[in-house]
């Protein structure tokens, strides 16, 4: 039932759901830069056209002590199921801890 | 023996002027070790087959040649005759080569002559070494061996490795043209692959890096990361680091 359910929701708040809850997150900036791809040839049979690129801004406590492409692979990991649904590509400007945003 | 193009002028003599005969192009690029792996397995062939026309062509050098054979990704073998394609053999493979050779060519010339095939011997190419039939094994991540291996081969061909959407002439998609970019503003020398003409290494690659998206950059043979990976890492000074 609560599978059915998600699917109802859109990617997006999919995606931020995950995030903050595998993921720990105390704060996500997430944008859907989809229509600017929406002119690619792999995009034109796509049904759901409109979520299929996003841009990631998080900050995660499970970050600590990790490089940049275990940070970004645990991102990715964690959403796998939206990777095999139709989510082409996230981009990940910023992963960081909260310690380190302090810090800056 | 095989024959190395050097001009434009003598491919399309060589293609116009025998018929009879069957014409098998190499299309490879010096820099990457699965080309210069294969063209020894070429060269052998070559030796094993005086009755048909063994062509390398270096497919940067001859762009135009390739582009009109469409030639997105090396090594490519295209097997011609009576001036028409048989057959494309995408790959460092010396297996399926000599399978298309033994279907293609071997009958052309039972037809042509009387000599009798003699048959090539298998050819030990080292790290590229493959079985007609897969043993069914299994690497560590899942793959086939047969496939983490060609992986290892293919991750390995170049210092810097790009595994993109399109060639760097011709990006299909924006963030590999962003990464291209990059790398050509640094005026880094790298190796590429087109996984959008490889299915088969476009789907493994992602388990063999574990990473689910392209473009992906490998360094010395071991993965780097994505776009904005190596964005950051050329910001902090990293990237240039990792080159020396």
């Amino acid at each position: 039932m609560i599978k059915r359910f998600l699917h109802s929701m859109s990617r997006h708040d999919r995606i931020l759901s995950t995030l903050s809850k595998k993921l720990e997150a105390n704060k996500i900036e997430l944008y859907n830069d989809s229509d600017k791809h929406a002119h690619h040839a792999a995009m034109k049979s796509l049904e759901d056209k409109n979520e299929t690129h996003f841009r990631l801004n998080i900050i995660s406590p499970k970050f600590s002590g990790l490089t940049r492409v275990a940070r970004h692979r645990l991102v990715y990991s964690s959403l796998k199921d939206e990777f095999e649904n139709g989510l082409h590509a996230l981009q990940i400007t910023s992963a960081k801890t909260p310690q380190e945003i302090e810090k800056q | 023996m095989s024959v190395e193009i050097s001009s434009i002028d003598q491919f399309q003599e060589i293609l116009q002027k025998d018929n009879e005969q069957a014409i098998l192009l190499n299309f490879y690029a010096p820099w990457a070790a699965p080309c210069q792996q294969m063209n020894q397995v070429f060269d052998q062939f070559a030796k094993d087959t005086p009755e048909a026309t063994f062509l390398k062509i270096e497919a940067e050098k001859f762009s135009d040649i390739a582009e009109s054979f469409d030639v997105t990704a090396v090594p490519l073998f295209v097997l011609i005759h009576g001036q028409k394609v048989l057959a494309r053999i995408s790959g460092a493979n010396p297996q399926k080569l000599k399978s298309a050779i033994d279907e293609y060519i071997r009958p052309i010339i039972q037809q042509s002559s009387t000599t009798p095939s003699t048959g090539a011997p298998d050819v030990n190419v080292g790290s590229v070494q493959t079985n007609a039939v897969p043993s069914g094994a299994k690497a560590a991540n899942g793959l086939d061996v047969e496939t983490d291996n060609r992986l290892r081969t293919l991750t390995n061909a170049h210092d810097i490795m790009l595994f993109m959407k399109g060639t760097p002439s011709e990006p299909a998609c924006g963030f590999s043209r962003k990464l291209v970019g990059m790398l050509r503003e640094r005026n880094v020398q790298y190796g590429f692959f087109n996984i959008l003409a490889d299915d088969a290494v476009r789907q493994s690659l992602k388990v063999f890096s574990d990473w689910p998206t392209f473009p992906q950059l490998y360094i010395k043979g071991e993965f780097v990361g994505g776009l904005d990976v190596v964005a950051e890492m050329m910001e902090t000074g990293e990237f240039q680091e990792m080159l020396t």
